[in-house]
């Protein structure tokens, strides 16, 4: 199956690791993957602080670079759930760019929903592989859970791992705090939210804490390790992306 | 420090702008809220479930739910009464002395019973409730989806009846159970021509959260609610 | 009071003052813990939740799209059960009525039922002004009024007070000699407040919902004192935002229901009154001159702007309940009587962008509030929009728009992007501790320093992803290995 893969500005810069996982996961199971050369960022940043006209060459971008491709599966849920809906009201008067926009819109996979959905891959240990010893909780992030609906996929991928004990965390849909732009914008407030989360992570009591998102990673992640720094807790827990979970062998 | 008084034309001007219309419509198309509204869960039930489902409720919003006949009425509240102490109002309600209610109250509240009379003039009849202990109603409808009862002012039954004594009894004639508030309003529409002054939808005793979400019963309202379910088949 | 309170702080000075308030901060966090509980068991018993929002959805949007005709509607059939209807455009003209009504009654006292609206236009303090008393009557409304205090929640809004501050400062008030159990507390607002009841001249009140088709007004209450307000006063002033129609009867059971399962996670209140008219021949009670006062203050704006969704809102607090924003910064982080995301969408709505400063950045646009809106408001979108209005109208700082549209030619240019990813890369390599990690020593770094003054960051890979992708498809060529493990 043909697939062009969309990893994310932040995956690219911060974490390869964590694209690389995802590759070697989709070519197990029988992708041919392209990334095309024009992919960078969805926009979200600009989108999301209130610089619409200044998103437009970025929308431009991307759409132009996934649109003729039948199958597009994105690492990010925020970043897919922009392609899918926070750009079509900005397109209204650009109809040939809109209807790229739109084809793509249908074609664009989040990457657990894919595995889980569309390849029907339901036992990860099975069918990957996956072996993990841990306990591990999840993270449920925004836009995947509530604005795409995907909750079943990762969650049921993950636990499929042979060897991983699975936890679930205290309000676990309920944000990191991390809200993009919002994180250095308003930092206090983005500090108190992502400190909460990594309590209630912590609290579960989990060697891992896994995400579906990088963005919400990248924020508690840093939160943890500061933690720990700190003395606030002695807790070593290690974040995960689920791609590396399914990667893990 | 009265000025020009704003004409309802002058009002709704800006509001037909903003909706881009040149005028305010002189009809529209009618919403259906019947259709729209999606069905009651109590819809489906039998009037057993739905009696079970009400009592439920009701016990769950805090009220002391009891059963009885119509026989079984008077004695019933004559309890109440008698344990409530000081004096009692009741609504001037026909079934109430159908089923010996009134009398029983006479004879059962300690410092006696009064029928709610508009004639003896607005501060007195107000008076009387406040220094009761207990008031007396009969429920007009009730609701099973929320344990919900409704109570109709109009002539002779006054709001400070269920409202301002310490203690309130509703006797609920089980015939007048309704699956929704949704029937309960259509039933309203049909016995009366024009709309009551006021309706008084009850579920349970007046309560408050405000300090600290600490649930306190008894607030501006009754402290305690009965519902005297009455078999009237 | 106005929408407005702590006018001149910053979002930031707020934000600061209620993260050291613990207490408050605590409360807001364990309230949001319970109404969530509650929330979810009375709505998880109902089969078709998503089917009564889009119903009411459906109902309250052809209200909106035909307001006009809805409020005339409204005002004639009300007029008609024999209550005065009043017509005030602003906040100014809903005053004059209200002392008018006042100096026709030759009252002087008043008491009132929680009414956002009586807020929004500031009314307390105007008719104190003019020499009235005005005694609020519901018990969090009660604690506010005395302590001189703001609301910190729509629907709970002394929630940041703790009951021994509440106990003392009615002791210093009113002379409460009692315990600090809140039963003891509200017994003796019971009678403190019983008096006053009977003694008012006037009673003003709120309206939930208005009813087109009857010209009814209603009231959802737990505490009774709506109840108190309808009953005792002979003159009643019934405060009624144009946002608050329903067409018909019926309408009100789907919105109770949406309301008061939303609001505090019961399936109705203890109370639910629906007035229409003065009191009749032989009541015995009620009001028996009621005005109607009919108010704008600046709704209809909304109405035909992209912000006309927030028209839906009922007040049920449900977005609030929800927020991981309003979690910690509690209701008075937004220094207005709405808070939360629809008070952001609101109040930035009715009192303009030069007053609000940076209210629609406090929030992480997480949509859990559009999810748990009973009315199906996009609250995120709109508050986004809001910021999209900020920076077109150039309320945006110089610095921070030159770097969003460098951001912006960055993040649409390949070779741009690789220079800024390969500077960056090696800037921050130096930077990090303990491996990858960037932390506290870095705080000085603007922007980067707001992270990582509370957090560490992650620095940038010395390999991005695309590097390693063009190797890997030059390694795989002709894909070997590709399928292998394919089912």
């Amino acid at each position: 199956m043909q697939i062009a893969f969309f990893p994310g500005c932040l995956v690219d810069m911060f974490y390869p690791g964590i694209g690389i996982a995802a590759v070697h996961v989709l070519e197990r199971l029988g992708c041919d993957i392209t990334v095309p050369e024009k992919q960078i960022c969805c926009g979200q940043p600009l989108l999301n602080s209130g610089y619409a006209p200044e998103t437009m060459p970025i929308i431009e971008q991307m759409v132009n670079a996934y649109a003729d491709y039948d199958c597009v599966v994105s690492l990010t849920g925020s970043c897919m759930f922009a392609i899918q809906h926070d750009y079509t009201p900005y397109l209204q008067d650009k109809p040939a760019l809109l209807e790229k926009q739109q084809r793509l819109a249908g074609n664009i996979y989040e990457f657990s929903d894919f595995i889980y959905r569309v390849l029907g891959v339901t036992d990860a240990s099975a069918v990957l592989g996956s072996k993990l010893e841990a306990s591990a909780t999840y993270h449920k992030s925004c836009h995947l859970t509530r604005l795409l609906g995907i909750e079943e996929a990762p969650i049921n991928l993950l636990k499929s791992v042979d060897g991983i004990d699975y936890v679930e965390m205290a309000f676990a849909e309920r944000c990191c705090g991390f809200g993009g732009t919002f994180s250095v914008k308003e930092p206090e407030i983005s500090c108190e939210m992502v400190h909460e989360k990594a309590q209630t992570i912590i609290d579960t009591g989990a060697d891992i804490a896994v995400f579906e998102d990088a963005p919400c990673l990248l924020n508690v992640q840093g939160e943890l390790t500061r933690m720990r720094d700190e003395g606030e807790t002695s807790r070593e827990v290690r974040c995960m992306h689920l791609a590396e979970v399914l990667d893990n062998r | 420090m009265s000025q020009h008084d704003v004409s309802m034309e002058e009002f709704l001007a800006p509001i037909s702008e903003a909706l881009g219309h040149d005028a305010v419509p002189e009809t529209v198309v009618k919403i259906d809220t019947d259709e729209l509204i999606p069905a009651h869960i109590s819809d489906g039930l039998s009037a057993e479930e739905r009696m079970e489902r009400f009592c439920a409720e009701a016990e769950g919003a805090h009220v002391n739910v009891s059963h009885t006949d119509r026989a079984g009425a008077a004695p019933a509240v004559a309890d109440i009464a008698a344990t409530a102490g000081g004096s009692a109002v009741f609504d001037d309600e026909p079934l109430l002395d159908e089923w010996g209610v009134a009398a029983a109250l006479e004879a059962a509240a300690p410092q006696g019973a009064w029928r709610w009379d508009a004639r003896a003039g607005r501060d007195a009849c107000i008076e009387k409730a406040a220094a009761a202990q207990l008031g007396v109603t009969v429920a007009d409808a009730a609701i099973s989806e929320t344990g919900t009862i409704l109570q109709v002012v109009r002539a002779g039954h006054g709001r400070s009846v269920s409202l301002l004594p310490t203690v309130h009894v509703a006797l609920v004639p089980a015939s007048r159970l309704e699956p929704s508030m949704m029937a309960v309003m259509h039933a309203v529409r049909e016995r009366y021509d024009a709309m009551p002054s006021q309706l008084v939808f009850v579920t349970g005793p007046s309560n408050t959260a405000d300090i600290e979400l600490v649930r306190v019963e008894g607030v501006h309202g009754p402290l305690t609610v009965h519902y005297l379910v009455v078999d009237d088949a | 009071m106005a929408i407005l309170y702590n006018e001149g702080t910053t979002l930031a000075e707020r934000v600061d003052a209620c993260l050291d308030d613990e207490f408050a901060h605590k409360a807001v966090e364990r309230a949001q813990d319970v109404f969530y509980d509650k929330r979810n068991a009375v709505i998880g018993e109902l089969p078709n939740w998503e089917d009564m929002r889009h119903a009411a959805r459906a109902i309250r949007n052809r209200v909106n799209n035909n307001l006009d005709y809805y409020v005339a509607e409204f005002a004639r059939n009300a007029t008609a059960a024999g209550a005065h209807v009043h017509f005030a455009p602003k906040a100014e003209d809903a005053l004059c009525e209200i002392l008018d009504v006042f100096e026709e009654a030759h009252a002087s006292t008043c008491v009132k039922s929680k009414s956002m609206m009586s807020e929004e236009i500031g009314m307390n303090e105007v008719l104190e002004e003019a020499g009235m008393e005005v005694v609020e009557t519901d018990c969090a409304e009660a604690i506010l009024q005395t302590a001189k205090d703001h609301p910190s929640h729509i629907v709970v809004p002394a929630l940041h007070l703790d009951r021994e501050a509440i106990a003392r400062m009615f002791h210093d008030e009113l002379g409460y000699a009692g315990s600090s159990v809140p039963e003891d507390i509200t017994r003796f607002l019971r009678v403190h407040l019983r008096e006053k009841f009977l003694a008012a001249e006037v009673g003003v009140r709120g309206c939930n919902f208005a009813v087109a088709s009857t010209g009814s007004t209603t009231l959802v209450t737990n505490e009774g004192n709506g109840r108190m307000v309808d009953t005792l006063p002979k003159t009643q002033i019934v405060l009624v935002g144009i946002d608050r129609i329903v067409p018909d009867l019926e309408s009100l059971d789907l919105m109770t229901s949406l309301l008061v399962r939303s609001a505090v996670g019961t399936k109705l209140t203890s109370y639910f009154t629906v007035d229409c008219g003065p009191a009749h021949e032989g009541e015995g009670d009620g009001a028996t001159d009621v005005h109607i006062i009919m108010i704008d203050n600046g709704r209809s704006d909304i109405l035909g702007s992209e912000f006309s969704a927030i028209e839906r809102c009922i007040r049920c607090g449900a977005c609030l309940n929800i927020c991981p924003v309003y979690r910690h910064i509690t209701g008075h982080g937004y220094g207005s009587i709405y808070p939360g995301p629809m008070g952001i969408v609101m109040t930035s709505c009715l009192e303009g962008y030069d007053k609000v400063d940076k209210l629609p950045y406090a929030c992480s646009l997480c949509s859990a509030c559009t999810s748990n809106c009973p009315m199906d408001i996009p609250l995120h979108d709109l508050i986004r929009q809001h910021r999209v209005n900020m920076v077109a109208q150039g309320y945006a700082g110089p610095i921070e728009r030159r770097a969003f549209v460098t951001a912006g030619k960055v993040l649409s240019s390949r070779p741009l992007y690789d220079v800024a990813t390969k500077v960056a890369a090696r800037g921050m390599k130096p930077l990090a501790h303990n491996g990858d990690s960037l932390g506290p020593a870095t705080a000085w770094i603007p922007v980067l320093g707001a992270w990582t003054r509370n957090r560490d960051f992650n620095r940038l890979a010395d390999e991005r992803f695309r590097d390693w992708f063009k190797k890997h498809e030059k390694e795989e060529g002709s894909a070997p290995e590709k399928g292998k493990d394919a089912r």
